[in-house]
C-alpha cells in the first residue's frame, strides 16, 4: 500500500495533475456556491472535458470538483442563507445569523477550516478502511435504511425551536409532500393533479425557496435607517482568533468527520444526510445548546466538517466496490467507465493507480481547497456591504436562475416561488422551516424502504427488529425523539 | 394580526389540507401484494397525523388567549414585500413566453424600485450587471441554456 501511495503522489505532484487539481477546486467553488447547481452537475458537467486526458488527471479533477463544490455551497449558505447545495441547509441554521451579526468571516473561515479538517481525516479513514468499510456498507438492506431515515426524523425534536406542536405539523407537511408524484413502489400516481407533479417536488428548488426566498422577503421588511442600509458590519477575524475558536470546537470537528465519512459510505445516504446528523449530535453534545441556530460556530463546523468527510466516504464503495455513495460518485463511475477501467473489487490490484492517485489527490488538494478558501473569504465577506434591499433584488434573481438551472423547466422556478412564500410565512407565525426540510431529505428514503423491507420479509413487522443494525437505529431514534419531550416536560413542572 | 388570530387561521387552513390530502389518499388503490402496506398508507396517516395536531394548536391557542399572554405580527414596509412577490410571479410567468433576457431587463428595474431603491444609477448598474453575470455564468460558461 505504501509503495502505491508513493507511487501515487510522484504522479500527482506532476505539472499537469496539480493543475486539474487548481481547476477542479476553482471550478468546484463556483458550482457549489451557486444555488440550484450541485456537485453532481458541475462533475456531469466537466466530464466531456476529459475525454482525450489521461484517466488519472482526469479524475483527479472531477474528485477536487467534488470535495471543493461540497464547501461551495457553504459560501452561499453564510452570507445569503441560500445553500448552494442540499448538504449546506444546516450550515444556514448557525452560518447566515453570524452574517447578520456582522461576523460574516468568522462563519467563512470556520467553514472552510472545518471542510478541510473533515475532508483531511475522512481522507485517512479512507486510506485504510476503504474495503473493509465498504463490506461493511452491504450490510445495509431496507430495514437499515429505513431505520437510518426513521433516526434522521428523529432529530426533530432537538433541531425544532419553540413550539414543538408546530414543529411537527411542519415536519408532517414536509413528510406528505414528498407522497406527492409516482408511487416508488406501485408506480401508480399520488395527488399528481398535473404532469409536472408526477415527478414530485423537486427537494433543491424547495430548498432554495424556503431559505433564500423567504429571507429576501425578509431583508425588503427592514426600513432604511441611513444611507447605506448594509447587512451588517464585517468584524476582523484573524489567524489568533481563528485558533481559539478551533481549540473550542476540536471535538465537534472530530466527531463531525467520523460520522460524515461513516454516513458517506453508505449508498444513497450521502452529505445531506450526514451533515444533518452531525449539527444534532454537535447540538446535543454541547454546553450550550440553546446557542445552536443563532450563531454558534460548532453548528457550521459540525455541518460543514460532515459533509466534506462525506464525500472520501463516498468513494469507499465506489472504487472498493463499484458501487456509488452518492449521486456524484455514480456520475463518476460513469467518468471511470469513459476511461476504460471498471470500479470494483479488481481495481486495485488490475489498476492500482487509479484508487491511489485519488487518494494522493485528495490530501493534496485539501490544502489547496483551503488556502484558495481562505482568500476568498476576504472577497466574499464584501457582499454583506451591499444594502440590504439590493442585496435581496440579487438573491431573488439567483433563486429564479438557480432554480430554473436545476432541471432547465420553469415548474422548479415555481415551486421555488411557493416555498418562499410559504416559507415566510411560516416563518411569521413561528412554524420552523427545518422539519421541512428534514422531512423531504429523509421521508422518501424511509418511506420506500419501509414497504421494500415489508415486501422482503413477507409482511413481517418484527423484521425490522430481528436485523442488529436496524434495531440499534430504531431504538436510538426512539431515545433521541422522547428523552427531550420528557426533560421539557420535567423542567416544566419543576419551574411550577 | 394578534399571534393568536393567525395561530387559528394557520391551524383550520392545515386542517383542510390535511383533509384533502386524505380523502385524495383514501381513494388511492390498495396493495398489489399481500405483503406491501399499500401507496395509500403513509399518506392518509400524515394526513391524519396532521389534521390531529392542528385541532392540538387550535387548544393550545385558545388556552394561551385564557392565559392573557399575547403577542403581535407584523409585516413592516408590507406594500413593498407584496409589490415585490406580486412582480416575482409576474416575472416567473413571463419569463418563459419573453425569454429570460428581455424579462429581466423589464422586471429586475421594477423588482429594484419595489425595494425601495431611488436611484437610477444604481437600477441601471444592477440591471446590466445581473444579466451580464447570468448570460456569462450559465449559458456560456456551465452550458446552462436559458429560456
Amino acid at each position: 500500500m505504501v509503495e502505491h501511495l508513493l507511487s501515487a503522489f510522484s504522479t500527482v505532484l506532476g505539472s499537469e495533475v496539480i493543475l486539474m487539481i487548481l481547476l477542479g477546486t476553482v471550478v468546484g467553488y463556483f458550482i457549489g456556491s451557486l444555488p440550484g447547481l450541485t456537485p453532481s452537475i458541475g462533475i456531469a458537467l466537466l466530464i466531456p472535458f476529459t475525454f482525450g486526458m489521461d484517466s488519472v488527471a482526469a479524475l483527479v479533477l472531477l474528485v477536487s470538483l467534488y470535495v471543493a463544490a461540497e464547501y461551495g455551497g457553504g459560501i452561499t449558505a453564510i452570507l445569503l442563507n441560500a445553500p448552494g447545495t442540499p448538504a449546506a441547509a444546516a450550515t444556514a441554521f448557525d452560518g447566515y445569523p453570524l452574517t447578520v451579526k456582522g461576523q460574516a468571516g468568522k462563519a467563512l473561515t470556520v467553514s472552510i477550516v472545518a471542510s478541510a479538517i473533515g475532508a483531511f481525516l475522512s481522507t485517512i479513514l479512507l486510506i485504510f478502511t476503504a474495503v473493509p468499510m465498504a463490506n461493511f456498507a452491504l450490510n445495509f438492506g431496507p430495514a437499515e435504511y429505513f431505520a437510518l431515515a426513521l433516526f434522521g426524523l428523529s432529530l426533530i425534536s432537538s433541531l425544532s425551536e419553540g413550539s414543538l406542536v408546530k414543529s411537527l405539523i411542519a415536519l408532517f407537511i414536509g413528510l406528505i409532500i414528498i407522497t406527492i408524484g409516482m408511487d416508488p413502489v406501485n408506480g401508480i400516481p399520488r395527488f399528481a393533479f398535473t404532469n409536472n407533479l408526477l415527478g414530485g417536488v423537486p427537494f433543491l428548488p424547495a430548498l432554495i425557496g424556503l431559505f433564500a426566498l423567504s429571507e429576501v422577503f425578509y431583508m425588503l421588511e427592514s426600513k432604511k435607517k441611513s444611507k447605506y442600509d448594509k447587512v451588517g458590519k464585517i468584524e476582523k477575524f484573524g489567524f489568533k482568533a481563528t485558533k481559539q475558536t478551533l481549540s473550542e470546537i476540536k471535538f465537534t470537528l472530530l466527531r463531525s468527520s467520523i460520522l460524515g465519512y461513516v454516513i458517506g459510505i453508505i449508498p444513497g445516504a450521502g452529505a445531506t444526510i450526514a451533515s444533518l446528523i452531525s449539527y444534532n449530535e454537535a447540538k446535543r453534545a454541547s454546553k450550550d445548546p440553546d446557542s445552536f441556530g443563532k450563531g454558534n460556530p460548532e453548528g457550521i463546523a459540525a455541518s460543514e466538517g460532515a459533509n466534506n468527510a462525506a464525500v472520501p466516504g463516498s468513494l469507499a464503495p465506489l472504487l472498493a466496490l463499484g458501487i456509488p455513495g452518492s449521486a456524484s460518485a455514480a456520475i463518476l463511475i460513469g467518468a471511470l467507465t469513459i476511461q476504460g477501467v471498471q470500479p470494483g473489487p479488481l481495481l486495485f490490484t488490475d489498476h492500482p493507480e487509479i484508487p491511489y492517485s485519488i487518494f494522493a489527490s485528495l490530501l493534496i488538494s485539501i490544502p489547496i481547497m483551503l488556502v484558495v478558501g481562505l482568500w476568498g473569504v476576504k472577497l466574499w465577506v464584501n457582499v454583506t456591504l451591499i444594502p440590504k434591499n439590493l442585496l435581496a433584488v440579487i438573491v431573488a434573481g439567483i433563486c429564479i436562475l438557480g432554480s430554473y438551472a436545476y432541471s432547465n423547466s420553469m415548474y422548479s422556478v415555481w415551486i421555488m416561488l411557493i416555498g418562499g412564500v410559504v416559507g415566510y410565512l411560516f416563518r411569521k407565525i413561528g412554524i420552523p422551516t427545518t422539519p421541512i426540510v428534514l422531512a423531504m431529505v429523509l421521508g422518501f428514503m424511509m418511506e420506500v424502504n419501509f414497504r421494500r423491507a415489508l415486501i422482503v420479509s413477507d409482511g413481517s413487522y418484527l423484521f425490522f427488529l430481528s436485523r442488529p443494525i436496524a434495531f440499534i437505529l430504531i431504538a436510538l431514534a426512539i431515545m433521541t425523539l422522547v428523552l427531550p419531550i420528557i426533560r421539557t416536560i420535567k423542567s416544566k413542572k419543576n419551574n411550577i | 394580526m394578534s399571534t393568536h388570530l393567525a395561530n387559528l387561521v394557520a391551524a383550520f387552513i392545515f386542517i383542510i389540507f390535511g383533509i384533502w390530502f386524505l380523502i385524495n389518499g383514501i381513494a388511492l388503490p390498495g396493495a398489489m401484494n399481500n405483503a406491501d402496506i399499500g401507496p395509500a398508507v403513509f399518506p392518509v396517516l400524515l394526513s391524519v397525523l396532521i389534521i390531529i395536531f392542528s385541532i392540538v394548536l387550535i387548544v393550545q391557542t385558545f388556552k394561551n388567549l385564557k392565559n392573557g399572554s399575547n403577542g403581535r405580527i407584523t409585516i413592516n414596509r408590507i406594500f413593498n414585500v407584496v409589490c415585490f412577490a406580486g412582480l416575482m410571479v409576474l416575472y416567473a410567468a413571463l419569463l418563459p413566453r419573453i425569454g429570460y433576457y428581455i424579462s429581466t431587463a423589464i422586471f429586475f428595474p421594477l423588482l429594484i424600485l419595489a425595494s425601495g431603491e431611488k436611484s437610477w444609477k444604481k437600477v441601471v448598474f444592477i440591471t446590466v450587471g445581473f444579466i451580464a453575470f447570468a448570460s456569462v455564468a450559465f449559458d456560456i460558461l456551465l452550458g446552462v441554456p436559458l429560456p
